[in-house]
């Protein structure tokens, strides 16, 4: 088949029938844009500010081009006239710059000067105080033979008695006032042992190490023989080596008056409701009764 | 029919329902037979040709008879009919029972029915060939537009359609001898 064949058949194509309804579906379809009326046009026309847009608009451009142009040619000439002032104003510029180097070197001057001034105040004020230190040394020779004067006579002096027996003294009482402190804690230690214990005192003092904080409470202060003591431990301690004199029974809290520890150095007693007294041994002794300690006045 | 249906157009855009009317009568067949020929049945050829003509009368004030109006209106189709296959997303809708039947019905001139034959052959290998080519094709040959219009439908250039109407014979030449080189060993 050659190519005129092809083409014949091909502009040969069948062609199909539309459908009989399309003709009057597409006729009833027309939708014609409506036309404007002449008149209508004419109208529209009739409006000069429509007809003359364009040209209006072109001259109102023209026109606020040209009063940018002569706003700008104001303003240009405005700059050159004060450019043309500022010149004239800067033409003796040399003979300015002459004055004001000579003012800035008046003024270096005159700072100058009056650095120099309160240079010379201050060496003023130096050398009065100069002539003031110069009388100083006589001043301190006689300070320092006051001074030795007063050490002689201070050496030469003898203590006296009462003022040693005065720190003795306050030494003892802070001991004694130990003392009770210690024999206190003994007491609290002997009544929390008592508590877990079936409310029977410990005939024991390392028995009850437990309650006690420190070896050093079972050593009375003016005991100067055992206070080697206070440096062990409750494992080294034994019962007798202690200052005070240990003398608590189980029983003992029926009976609150009875003494159950005592220092035999300050008199202070232990008693058995947890209270410390101290006796003057010259008013009070001590008595048995069965088996207990107790501490009475001589003279009831 | 050209002239005519310039006047008619210059008639119906002045609002003339008349000479629109004439207008649907003088072109609807053949655009109803263009887009019958792509879209593959009737029902989608005639909504696509109430497509055509609905926008015909909507464009026809912006018609500047810078080609023809049979040109003009082709264009409007080619269109329509691109934007409805775009939206179905079609592929090649023709089927070959629809050539036998149309060739049956309308009159040929093939003498014989060996001739009537290949020419459906010719018809269905038409619809392989590329969009472009077919497009080319239909409007060239079925739709019997002169080249520069088929170039104008389907904005391109001319040396572009022609180019494309000889790929197409070329093709057609070609599949109709592998066809007889066929036929020729099994009389063999």
């Amino acid at each position: 088949m050659n190519d005129t064949m092809i083409e014949s058949i091909l502009s040969h194509a069948p062609s199909p029938a539309a459908p009989p309804e399309l003709l009057k579906l597409l006729q009833a379809g027309i939708a014609l844009p409506s036309a404007k009326p002449a008149t209508a046009r004419a109208r529209e026309w009739q409006n000069p500010l429509r007809r003359w847009f364009p040209a209006l608009g072109f001259s109102v451009f023209l026109l606020s081009c040209a009063v940018m142009i002569a706003v700008q040619a104001n303003w240009s000439s405005n700059l050159k006239r004060q450019n043309e002032t500022l010149r004239a104003a800067t033409a003796d510029l040399p003979q300015l710059r002459e004055k004001h180097a000579a003012f800035e070197n008046a003024q270096a001057q005159r700072d100058e000067l009056a650095r120099v001034r309160k240079d010379n105040e201050d060496l003023h004020k130096l050398q009065t105080e100069v002539a003031q230190l110069r009388g100083l040394p006589g001043e301190i020779q006689r300070l320092q033979d006051e001074n030795r004067r007063l050490s002689e006579s201070l050496s030469a002096k003898p203590v006296t008695a009462g003022g040693a027996s005065f720190f003795d003294d306050a030494q003892a009482e802070a001991e004694r006032i130990q003392c009770v402190n210690n024999l206190k804690q003994l007491g609290l230690a002997l009544h929390v042992w008592a508590g877990d214990n079936g409310e029977k005192y410990s005939t024991s003092l390392v028995a009850m190490s437990n309650e006690l904080s420190t070896v050093k409470i079972l050593i009375c202060p003016s005991d100067k023989a055992r206070q080697a003591y206070t440096s062990l431990s409750f494992a080294q301690f034994q019962d007798n080596m202690t200052s005070y004199q240990f003398i608590a029974q189980p029983d003992d809290q029926q009976f609150p008056e009875c003494i159950t520890a005592y220092c035999p150095i300050h008199h202070n007693y232990l008693m058995a409701d947890g209270s410390v007294q101290q006796f003057n041994p010259g008013k009070y002794r001590e008595v048995k009764r069965d088996g207990r300690l107790y501490v009475e006045h001589i003279n009831p | 029919m050209s002239d005519a249906a310039e006047m008619l157009c210059e008639r119906a855009r002045k609002g003339d329902g008349a000479a629109a009317s004439e207008l649907v009568t003088l072109f609807y067949q053949r655009i109803f037979a263009y887009l019958r020929r792509l879209s593959g049945n009737d029902e989608d050829a005639a909504d696509l040709t109430q497509k055509t003509f609905a926008k015909t009368w909507q464009s026809l004030a912006s018609y500047q008879r810078r080609s023809s109006f049979s040109t003009w209106l082709h264009g409007i189709a080619h269109h329509v009919y691109l934007d409805w296959r775009r939206k179905r997303s079609l592929g090649d809708s023709q089927s070959d029972e629809w050539w036998e039947t149309q060739a049956a019905d309308a009159p040929t001139p093939f003498e014989n029915a060996a001739e009537r034959e290949l020419a459906h052959q010719l018809y269905r290998w038409v619809d392989e060939l590329d969009d472009e080519k077919k497009q080319a094709v239909h409007l060239h040959y079925y739709q019997s537009l002169p080249v520069s219009e088929t170039a104008e439908v389907l904005g391109v250039a001319v040396s572009t359609v022609k180019y494309r109407l000889r790929e197409a014979v070329a093709f057609l030449r070609a599949r109709s001898a592998k066809a007889e080189s066929r036929i020729e060993r099994r009389i063999v």
